[in-house]
């Protein structure tokens, strides 16, 4: 019973965060999202203000109890200077990398202070615990933290807490930044051994055909073109004539080297995924062509660094949104 | 955010902290505390340069259990301030051994402000609130760099160079509460005490002692401390006539006088107490040092004007509970009245005729004589006067020892060198050994006005004693025999008459004279504001303020100003923004822009002032002279030179012409 209580209870908490703190990619802090409370050496501040004034009180002394009195109004201009170190300052969601579930991707948060007052003693990250200091706040700065997504799909940027004790360390002021990211995070690879499965009019033919996947003959230099991998740039004869050349290499299986959804009978989805992910950074690794066909979609055959943020893209949003993935391209 | 160790900075802070509120209290610490506390600061020194290792948590404790035993030891179960003061020391200073993190070094600070509070159960005066304060400010200072203390500086140099002004921060937190904390102090009503403490200093004040033995009152005849000030409501006084009683002593042992007779305390009502004005009366207000007695001052047949002030029997007037800090109380003195005019009961006589059995043969010997050829009172007493005017009686602060067992013999027939507490004493000997009931009476005798403030004050060394006798038919009438044989002393007050001997404190000398007086007018108008505003002080302020309000009223206006104060504060939350500063091009390309945009021309946001003109040129080609003349003037303020400044005429005179041409337009456009 307590537990659904509680359970209750912080189901009504988060919706009511949520209503006041909406996802967004730009937030100024004002009243309504920062919250100030005294914290334990608040609390023993406090109790410290009623000793003093019971020994003001008690020895009839007036001295005392003006000190007293002096430290109560101390501890307010602490809530106002504390609440003035947060209130004003706009955060907004910088660049994100897109990453592999499960690996660290940076998050760019920007600061940006319009107040005349630097904004000192801020902390920042997913809790409390594992927060960061940031160096003060002068104008506008710029700061990374770091996020594992654990799903595919979209960033979806847990709740990240901001706050500050400054002054004097006897109050928190903290406020809940819903930031979205442009980040995108790719399904785990896994890496097994590529299986070719022919386009429509060859369908079935050589799906066992397992290729080998290994270095090819070097053919000869072409004009490097944007998109070219960088692995391939010839540097020597870069250094030489200041000319950048990309190497050719001779392709066994060039044409038709699709990596194909239908491949993957008997998985299911999320691990045909996960493989097809490993094709691709696979493939890319090894410069090869390809081209990726899912269900309701196909990525013409390609190479380069485009090409496979394109095709991990359309891997990472399959099923989730489709209009999302062009957005990168 | 863990509890992150401390940087250097903070330490620093702390370390000087502690060392200053340690001082505040230097002189009432054991030894051994302090000794404690020097070693504590080094050793922590050493851990922090890291040649010694934080002690073992065994050794903590057995240091903090020795402090313990160490302030028992000092001072015994007997609840003391001092004791209270040292424990709250020995933790403050055995702390600083284990503070390693941000949150035990919060309490080392808050441990700070509770030392700077209790300083003032001893030192009340304004130095030592300007004092207390600047350690305040010293003090959130050292809770700033705390809170700041687990940044790493290397991180950032920013921080490296805003942590200079730490202090800075301290200081305007400290400005922004003083409004609030005025507001509070003003308007919050003070509680009686929540509960009975009956600890006193051990240290005990200087002043009257409850019994009187020849060689007691030498030692006070010296000391310049404030016994009391005093300020008359009326009429200024004549300083010779006041005898500020204080305690009556009944009971001579043959060597001591003390208070044996406890006569009945009648304590007036409040509703009684202020209008009881007859002629001839003289009120008073007083504010009194703390004495650790009950005893208050009286002045002749005194009345309390204040409530709780209880009157005894014998005319004087006495507080409910011992008297640790400074206290304020009116009383209404009637001069010319005389006490138990109607008669003294068996009770009394029996009290006031009392003598030892034996011993001082001599004496009663020589009152006996007296009074077969003085029969009446007043008679005997005029011949006693004339007695000891005739001989050689001298006064002296320092009259030597009295050995004999009939210490009075010996001082009327043998020394005959003495000061009050010898004269008043044998007096009232001799009268009572001849039936004339008599007391001594212990107090202060004179006043130094301060002209600057409009009081007097009352020093250690106006302490005095003189005699009453009961009359038949006048009751009891007040003789100073010490006045017999020195009348500088009670004309000049015990400056002049003892020259010789003081040589301290001469406020008679022409230069010093003056500035003594103002530094003891600002102690009186801190000790009759600060120290007294409370109760009846703050009733009459508050009304003085408000006006003559009902309960309502002024509980609404209180809120109201609450809120007030503070809305004020979160007002200037509304100011904290950025204020550009514009160079004077800038400026006057705004001025051009706000000139054309009135006119109604359509400006975009980042059109040049070359393509404001152009806009301009082509509504109004007519003024091609002065818009050129314009535009030549800002672009080469903007672009030329963006540096330079305009002189003071010269931006005047594009300001005009910008002016004059927005004038022409309109005039275009009108036509």
């Amino acid at each position: 019973m307590k537990l659904t209580l509680k359970g209750k209870f912080d189901a009504y908490y988060q919706r009511w965060l949520n209503k006041r703190s909406p996802t967004s990619r730009s937030i100024k802090l004002t009243q309504k999202r920062i919250f100030i409370i005294p914290n334990k050496m608040g609390l023993l501040f406090l109790s410290l203000v009623v000793l003093v004034f019971v020994n003001g009180v008690n020895y009839q002394n007036n001295l005392i109890f003006s000190f007293s009195v002096l430290l109560l109004s101390i501890f307010i201009t602490a809530i106002v200077s504390t609440y003035q170190n947060l209130s004003g300052l706009v955060i907004t969601s910088g660049h994100a990398n897109s990453v592999f579930v499960g690996k660290s991707a940076h998050l760019n948060i920007g600061l940006s202070n319009s107040a005349r007052k630097n904004k000192q003693g801020l902390w920042i990250g997913f809790s409390r615990k594992n927060a960061s200091a940031i160096p003060v706040v002068d104008g506008v700065h710029q700061l990374n933290i770091t996020y594992k997504p654990n799903e595919r799909g979209p960033f979806k940027v847990p709740k990240i807490t901001l706050f500050s004790r400054y002054p004097l360390g006897i109050l928190t002021c903290w406020t809940w930044l819903r930031l979205k990211f442009d980040g995108v995070a790719y399904p785990a690879p896994v890496f097994v051994p590529y299986q070719y499965v022919g386009r429509s009019d060859q369908e079935g033919e050589e799906a066992d055909d397992i290729i080998n996947l290994g270095v090819d003959d070097f053919k000869g230099f072409r004009k490097y073109q944007p998109g070219d991998s960088l692995k391939h740039i010839a540097w020597r004869q870069f250094a030489k004539n200041d000319v950048l050349l990309t190497k050719e290499f001779e392709e066994a299986q060039a044409q038709g080297h699709w990596l194909d959804w239908k491949a993957l009978p008997g998985h299911e989805t999320e691990m045909r995924l996960q493989i097809l992910c490993g094709w691709v950074v696979r493939s890319s690794e090894e410069d090869r062509e390809f081209g990726l066909s899912l269900p309701g979609l196909d990525i013409p055959v390609g190479r380069g660094d485009h090409h496979r943020d394109t095709c991990l893209r359309a891997l990472a949003l399959y099923g989730i949104s489709s209009d999302l993935i062009s957005e990168g391209a | 955010m863990k509890n992150e160790p401390l940087g250097h900075k903070a330490l620093l802070f702390l370390a000087v902290n502690l060392t200053l509120a340690l001082l505040l209290h230097v002189e009432r610490l054991p030894v051994w505390v302090l000794g404690t506390a020097i070693g504590v600061l080094v050793w922590r020194y050493f851990i922090y340069l890291g040649r010694v290792a934080s002690p073992h948590w065994l050794v903590k404790g057995l240091l903090v259990a020795g402090g313990f035993i160490g302030v028992y030891l000092t001072y015994g179960w007997q609840p003391s301030i001092e004791a209270m003061v040292s424990l709250l020391i020995v933790g403050l200073v055995l702390k600083p051994l284990e503070v390693e993190a941000t949150n035990e070094s919060y309490l080392l600070v808050f441990l700070s402000y509770l030392l700077i509070a209790l300083n003032f159960l001893f030192d009340q005066s304004p130095l030592g609130y300007i004092w207390a304060m600047v350690l305040l400010v010293l003090t959130l200072a050292t809770q700033v760099a705390v809170n700041r203390g687990s940044e790493k500086p290397e991180e950032n140099n920013l921080i490296a160079r805003s942590s200079g002004s730490v202090v800075g921060q301290a200081f305007l937190i400290f400005v922004k509460s003083i409004p609030l904390a005025l507001f509070l102090f003003f308007i919050l009503p003070r509680l009686g005490p929540l509960w009975s403490m009956n600890i006193s200093t051990q240290a005990g004040t200087i002043g009257l002692s409850s019994s009187m033995s020849p060689g007691d009152i030498a030692e006070l005849g010296k000391s310049d401390e404030l016994a009391f000030r005093v300020r008359f409501l009326n009429n200024e006084p004549d300083v010779k006539q006041l005898y500020w009683r204080a305690l009556v002593l009944d009971y001579f042992d043959g060597e001591q006088w003390s208070q044996r007779y406890k006569p009945e305390i009648d304590w007036p009502p409040f509703n009684e107490v202020s209008n009881k004005d007859g002629a001839g009366s003289m009120p008073f207000e007083v504010i009194l040092q703390p004495n650790d007695e009950t005893w208050l001052y009286a002045l002749g047949v005194s009345r309390p004007l204040t409530a709780g002030i209880g009157i005894s029997q014998d005319g004087r007037l006495v507080a409910k509970k011992k008297l640790h800090s400074q206290t304020l109380y009116k009383a209404n003195a009637q001069l010319s009245q005389t006490m138990d005019k109607s008669g003294l009961t068996r009770k009394e006589s029996l009290h006031y005729l009392q003598m030892p059995a034996s011993g001082n043969l001599k004496s009663r010997q020589f009152a006996q004589n007296l009074k077969n050829t003085h029969k009446g009172s007043l008679d005997f007493a005029r011949a006693l006067k004339r007695y000891i005017s005739e001989n050689e009686f001298y006064y002296t602060l320092s009259p030597g020892v009295l050995r004999s067992d009939s210490t009075i013999d010996e001082f009327l027939f043998e020394t005959q060198k003495g000061f009050c507490a010898h004269f008043a004493g044998s007096v009232v000997y001799l009268m009572r050994s001849v039936g004339i009931p008599a007391r001594v009476v212990l107090g202060y005798q004179g006043a130094e006005e301060n002209p600057v403030a409009g009081y007097y004050s009352v020093y250690q060394y106006n302490a005095h004693a003189w005699v009453e006798i009961w009359v038949e038919g006048s009751g009891w009438l007040r003789i100073d025999p010490t006045a017999w044989i020195s009348p500088e002393r009670i004309e000049q007050g015990v400056e002049s008459a003892l020259k010789n001997e003081f040589v301290g404190f001469s406020s008679g000398s022409s230069w010093l004279g003056p500035i003594r007086n103002q530094i003891n007018a600002l102690n009186y108008y801190w000790n009759d504001w600060m120290l007294s505003y409370k109760g009846d002080a703050q009733q009459e302020f508050i009304s003085e303020l408000f006006g003559d309000r009902d309960q309502a009223e002024m509980i609404a206006i209180y809120i109201a100003c609450f809120f007030a104060l503070i809305g004020a504060v979160f007002l200037t939350l509304l100011f904290d923004f950025k204020r550009v500063k514009l160079s004077d091009g800038q400026k006057l390309i705004k001025r051009y822009r706000m000139a054309l945009e009135s006119k109604g021309y359509e400006l975009k946001d980042v059109m040049s002032v070359a393509q404001i003109s152009q806009l301009a040129l082509t509504a109004s080609p007519h003024l091609v002279k002065d818009i050129n003349w314009i535009r030549e003037q800002i672009e080469t303020c903007l672009y030329v030179d963006p540096d330079s400044h305009f002189s003071k005429a010269d931006y005047r005179k594009i300001a005009v012409s910008i002016k004059k041409l927005s004038r022409q337009i309109r005039k275009a456009q009108g036509a």
